[in-house]
């Protein structure tokens, strides 16, 4: 198959620095940080700062897994990025298979109801959710959290996945009908062996939101045993004085598994994330 | 035949509207929890007064009438949007650069430089926040040590101290973390243009600015509406960076976000009722942006 040629602005020279130089901004910014995380505090606080540590260390790491309780706080965001994730992705099948094969009167309101959902600043819905949960009692807890983790997320990947049921043909639902399946065996058995791409997509956008999430996080949990680790982190930010090898090595602990998880599910979370917005 | 018929029969019986809420219902339910009646509350709590143990007495308009006579509540809608809007166009802008330049049949490597360039989009604002203040960090920052080297400054730069840098600062963060959705996405918008516009194009003898203006733009114009409507949308709500950044918008409210303002007036002042007025308020904006723009598009297209 032939490739496209849209525009030749530059000649190509131009274009391959250019890309040089987007990539050395990208990700100049995480290299400096893992080179600081292998530095001793007196050496992260030379100046001038100096390129590559003299003495290689894994003293902040073990200093910021140690501290305090931060390796509970890691452990709090795997339960609740794992659980909302999981709720996440079989509501937005049960959706996007339900917006997708069954007429609704006009597809607009459904649109226009996903961007609703996206508007609706955070700090609206934490005032309430806070006075809510404090009367139910679930002020650090799970359960708050996943609820909210699972509701931000949802809408983005009921949107992805309905992209990915479009593209599976009507005909293979009426052949299930006539072989004598019901509509939940439908899903299961045809659709969803189809859309695993798309559920790939979902899994690691569901999984990034909670895992990313800071204001609901900070906002419902104040015992420190419930904190995720963007509270984590920013707790390391706020202190008077900074250890810096020791915030950018828990940086870099708290983005090495939602960037293992990207890694592996990188290929389909392309393909997912433009699914719904190219096809409008 | 026979068949195709029955099963059109069979189909449009079963397709009926009904059956479908069976499978949104659960979704919905979700949202009736965690969005409509927390919604519902908050437009509530903006006539009420809130005092620490919660209980509530009913001012009327009184929150509203003090924002508008609050001058940070008005300082904090420019603010909101000198960020919003300049991050976003920055943002579309150098996306769809990087879109285009990485959009040349003889380039080998993009699989690989989609991978690599989307990373900073998996980090959480926090630490993409904490770790851009280390790097422009006034004292011990590598920028300040790169741009002393090759003597494009002689002092050190207080990034996000000095009150006129500190937004230009934070909206270079914020575009940092953002091109790389931009760029996916208006990526995905160029694979769809035909390709035998463009040849038409070339053989019609049209320059690459041509091209680009009458080909490659109206075809991607769908893929640039969303992406520009969610990331102004995403941008206008946003609480984080700033929160991390500046410590919730300073120094002297020079990057305070209305979100950094609700917050502080919220949990730092326990001012519940003002609080939710202000992100009722901030609702009501975004909700007008947004109905303008979809309309806008609508006659466009």
């Amino acid at each position: 198959m032939k490739r496209k040629k849209v525009l030749r602005f530059f000649p190509r020279l131009l274009i391959v620095l250019f890309l040089a130089l987007v990539l050395i901004i990208n990700l100049g910014p995480l290299v400096w940080v893992a080179v600081t995380s292998f530095k001793t505090i007196p050496e992260a606080y030379r100046w001038p700062p100096t390129f590559w540590p003299e003495e290689f260390t894994l003293e902040a790491y073990s200093n910021v897994w140690n501290y305090k309780n931060f390796s509970r706080i890691f452990l709090n965001s795997v339960i609740v990025s794992f659980l909302s994730t999981f709720f996440s992705a079989i509501l937005a099948s049960l959706a996007a298979y339900g917006f997708s094969r069954f007429k609704f009167r006009g597809n607009k309101p459904i649109l226009f109801l996903f961007l609703f959902t996206q508007m609706v600043p955070g700090i609206l819905l934490l005032l309430p959710y806070f006075i809510m949960m404090s009367s139910l009692r679930l002020i650090n807890s799970y359960t708050a959290l996943i609820i909210s983790f699972t509701s931000f997320s949802l809408p983005f990947c009921t949107w992805m996945l309905k992209g990915f049921v479009d593209s599976i043909p009507k005909e293979l639902d009426e052949a299930a009908i006539i072989d004598g399946c019901n509509r939940v065996q439908i899903l299961m058995r045809v659709i969803f062996p189809l859309i695993l791409p798309g559920l790939a997509a979902t899994i690691l956008f569901g999984f990034l939101v909670a895992w990313n999430h800071y204001l609901f996080a900070m906002g419902l949990t104040t015992s420190s045993d419930m904190f995720t680790l963007p509270v984590g982190i920013a707790g390391l930010t706020g202190e008077f004085r900074v250890a810096w090898n020791e915030l950018m090595a828990g940086s870099l602990i708290a983005s090495l598994p939602a960037l293992l998880l990207y890694l592996l599910l990188q290929k389909w979370f392309v393909r997912g994330l433009t699914a719904g917005a190219v096809k409008g | 035949m026979k068949k195709s018929s029955f099963t059109r029969k069979k189909s449009s019986q079963l397709n009926k509207e009904s059956l479908g809420w069976v499978f949104i219902a659960p979704s919905l339910i979700l949202f009736m929890i965690a969005l409509g009646y927390p919604i519902f509350y908050a437009i509530r709590l903006s006539f009420f007064h809130v005092s620490l143990d919660f209980s509530q007495t009913f001012v009327g308009f009184d929150n509203f009438l003090k924002a508008f006579s609050d001058k940070w509540f008005w300082n904090t809608i420019e603010k909101t949007f000198t960020y919003t809007f300049s991050s976003v166009f920055i943002t579309v802008l150098l996306g769809l650069l990087i879109s285009l330049a990485l959009n040349n049949d003889w380039l080998k490597v993009k699989s690989i430089f989609h991978m690599i360039f989307l990373v900073p989009w998996t980090l959480s604002f926090v630490v993409t926040g904490s770790i851009w203040r280390w790097i422009m960090n006034a004292s011990y920052g590598i920028l300040n040590s790169i741009l002393r080297s090759i003597n494009l400054i002689e002092e050190n730069i207080s990034f996000f101290g000095d009150p006129s840098l500190a937004m230009p600062s934070v909206i270079f963060v914020n575009v940092w973390r953002s091109v790389p959705f931009a760029m996916v996405m208006l990526y995905a918008g160029l694979q769809l243009v035909p390709d035998d516009q463009l040849e038409a194009s070339k053989v019609d003898g049209a320059n690459s600015i041509q091209e680009f203006w009458y080909i490659v733009l109206p075809n991607i114009r769908g893929v640039l509406a969303v992406t520009t409507v969610l990331l102004t949308i995403w941008t206008f709500i946003q609480f984080d960076l700033t929160q991390i950044l500046t410590l919730g918008g300073g120094p002297n409210h020079a990057t305070e976000l209305m979100s950094n303002y609700i917050y502080t007036v919220s949990f730092k002042f326990y001012d519940f009722g003002y609080g939710s007025a202000i992100a009722v308020l901030m609702l009501g904006i975004i909700l007008f942006m947004t109905i303008i723009y979809v309309r806008f598009l609508e006659q466009e297209i």
